[in-house]
């Protein structure tokens, strides 16, 4: 079973990020090509369909789902080909079996967990422990809260964060110099990237759009211009050179956006549904971005052995 | 082989299965005689009172629908070889003439199914029954079916994707731990498999502009591709997640890959001009040398689905008819 874990700040995202995952997968899964199959694990079920039903009618996830959601766990299927993801894990079956399980987690807030872990220590951690055994961690930076290129890392607002993330990968490392898997694998995703000014952008010589995810130097590249002023720590940890039994593999991005607009009395903001191909709706989000990031999920089950 | 139909509140189920019933009548009744079925007394008495309000025009009142908890039926279905036959070989009875399928379709209520969901435990008998079922009939209303975000009807239909949903890997979920554990005790069993059946209820009703928006033509087609399609079209957009669940049991160990599609409509009678006033009525066939004053309905469809069981029949595999028979044995041991 591949773990990854979610983590991120309180309102940076976290949930809204794993029920867009789960409606990329329903898309995917239910469509005319077939391309793509996964199985939702029972006890993983109540709570996301919920969000999904919540998604699908233009809601963000309230703090009922919020508090309600806590994994994800999914079965992709091995046989089918035709798509990046399939054939690696197909390719993998071959070999090992059973298609893989992959374990979404959310252990909590960043911002709201034991001040023990905020400085790096591996006491009394609790439901942290699934980011301490993860083989992905997924870290959720906010775009809105970015500061922008040649601004001085010490006071930007993602400061205090950069602290935490940091915090945490050193607890990682300590956690696993006992044992454990010697691979982490980190994924930057830029939640509300569609909430970032082309004016920031430009400014920091970016395109609007990110380079598209098969372009893997221009994208990283794009990634680590953004990165550098905002999580300055986080980033030379995880380029530092391998400790003696943990070892962070190159990192990956990914660009999350979902359109909103402002409905109803009072006024509040909704997430905007946008037509389907087949006819139906689904949230205005950045669909690609997901099975992109299924397929670098999906590329490290292929190459971790169990 | 007990068969668990699913459907919303008023998705009609209790149409369904009284439209069911008037087809096996009227199927089992004809000139071929190669299909026969059986029904329990109870069942019958609520069967034949349905039956009986719909030769009347009447849909099944609610006092009736609330005395449904399990209906069963025996389908027998004539063995090909044994319909060839000379009738002197055939009274030997050295095999038995007509296969059978035991048909039940149970009425669960939303709490005892929520109950199961949120803990996992089947603590009532009919859950249990339920998740043994090998076929699973759901019923997709299609007068729910729109566009309209901002419509209750389309908020009934993202919940009941997400019931559904949730009860096809509460289904997969018991036949995989079944099977590893018959497994774990020795037994050789068959990899599990279950048939669903989808039937799109109230096809009449499904409007044209929904049809238009998924760019389907009126009507259902004939060819069972085409079928296969039209119905997933459908789906895809009003209950993608069970759509996704059924085809992805395969990746759980349980294979849900050999679903049906059937519709179902019945014709009801339409005042020109005028807003149709209280429950509505049932439009009856005019008597024929084969039959009439029956409900105007989807016959074929329903024969269609008889059929399909048929096949199913041909399918099961071994060790379920035999646990079916030792229950029944079980069951009349004093």
């Amino acid at each position: 079973m591949l773990r990854v874990a979610i983590v991120g700040d309180h309102g940076s995202g976290k949930t809204t990020f794993l029920g867009l995952l789960y409606a990329a997968l329903v898309s995917s899964g239910s469509g005319r090509e077939d391309e793509l199959r996964f199985h939702v694990a029972y006890d993983s079920l109540d709570e996301v369909t919920a969000l999904f039903q919540r998604m699908m009618s233009g809601g963000f996830p309230d703090t009922t789902t919020k508090e309600g959601l806590h994994e994800l766990r999914v079965e992709l299927d091995a046989a089918r080909a035709g798509h990046g993801l399939l054939s690696r894990i197909g390719s993998r079956k071959g070999a090992a079996g059973p298609s893989p399980t992959i374990h979404f987690s959310l252990p909590g807030s960043l911002d709201e967990a034991s001040p023990g872990l905020h400085q790096g220590s591996t006491f009394g951690t609790g439901k942290w422990r699934d980011a301490l055994d993860a083989d992905v961690v997924a870290v959720l930076v906010d775009s809105t809260k970015l500061a922008p290129k040649g601004a001085d890392p010490k006071s930007g607002p993602a400061r205090a964060y950069d602290g935490r993330v940091e915090a945490l990968l050193v607890a990682v490392q300590r956690w696993r110099s006992s044992g454990g898997r010697a691979v982490l694998h980190p994924v930057f995703v830029f939640s509300k990237f569609d909430s970032v000014p082309p004016a920031f952008l430009e400014a920091a010589n970016l395109e609007a759009t990110p380079p598209a995810a098969a372009k893997t130097g221009p994208r990283s590249l794009y990634g680590k211009v953004l990165l550098e002023p905002n999580l300055p720590r986080t980033l030379a940890m995880v380029r530092a050179p391998a400790g003696k039994k943990l070892r962070f593999a190159p990192p990956s991005y990914v660009f999350s956006g979902v359109r909103t607009e402002t409905k109803g009395s009072p006024p509040h903001e909704q997430i905007r549904l946008r037509r389907t191909e087949s006819g139906g709706w689904e949230p205005d989000y950045s669909k690609g971005e997901y099975l992109a990031f299924l397929d670098e999920v999906a590329k490290v089950a292929a190459a971790t052995k169990d | 082989m007990p068969c668990a139909l699913l459907g919303d509140r008023a998705s009609g189920k209790t149409t369904f299965l009284g439209l069911l019933y008037s087809a096996q009548v009227k199927y089992g009744t004809g000139v071929h005689d190669d299909f026969r079925f059986h029904a329990p007394m109870a069942s019958l008495n609520i069967m034949s009172a349905v039956y009986e309000g719909m030769k009347d025009a009447r849909f099944p009142s609610a006092t009736l629908k609330e005395e449904i908890t399990e209906l069963s039926f025996i389908f027998g279905y004539l063995r090909k070889v044994q319909g060839k036959l000379p009738y002197y070989i055939r009274a030997q009875n050295w095999v038995k003439p007509f296969s059978t399928l035991r048909f039940s379709a149970y009425d669960v209520s939303g709490e005892d199914i929520e109950e199961f969901i949120e803990t996992g435990i089947a603590s009532r008998p009919l859950i249990q029954q339920l998740l043994k079922s090998v076929v699973i009939v759901v019923l997709v209303d299609c007068s729910k079916m729109t566009t309209d975000i901002d419509t209750p009807s389309y908020k009934k239909m993202l919940r009941y994707d997400s019931t559904v949903a949730k009860l096809m890997v509460a289904f997969q979920t018991y036949k995989k731990q079944e099977y590893d554990r018959l497994k774990d005790s020795g037994v050789n069993p068959d990899p599990p498999i279950i048939y669903p059946a989808f039937v799109l209820s109230k096809f009449d009703t499904l409007r044209d502009d929904v049809l238009a928006r998924l760019g389907l033509h009126q009507g259902f087609p004939e060819d069972k591709k085409a079928r296969r399609e039209y119905a997933e079209a459908l789906l895809r957009v009003f209950v993608p997640q069970t759509l996704s669940q059924i085809r992805g049991g395969k990746v759980a160990g349980v294979s849900m890959d050999k679903a049906e599609y059937f519709l179902s409509w019945v014709r009801t009678e339409q005042q020109e001009g005028m807003e149709p006033v209280g429950q509505p009525r049932i439009v009856r066939t005019g008597f024929r040398p084969e039959g009439g004053g029956e409900p105007d309905f989807s016959y074929d469809e329903y024969v269609h689905f008889i059929e399909h069981f048929r096949k199913i029949a041909n399918k099961i595999p071994d060790e379920i008819l035999e646990a079916e028979k030792f229950q029944a044995q079980s069951l009349i041991r004093p």
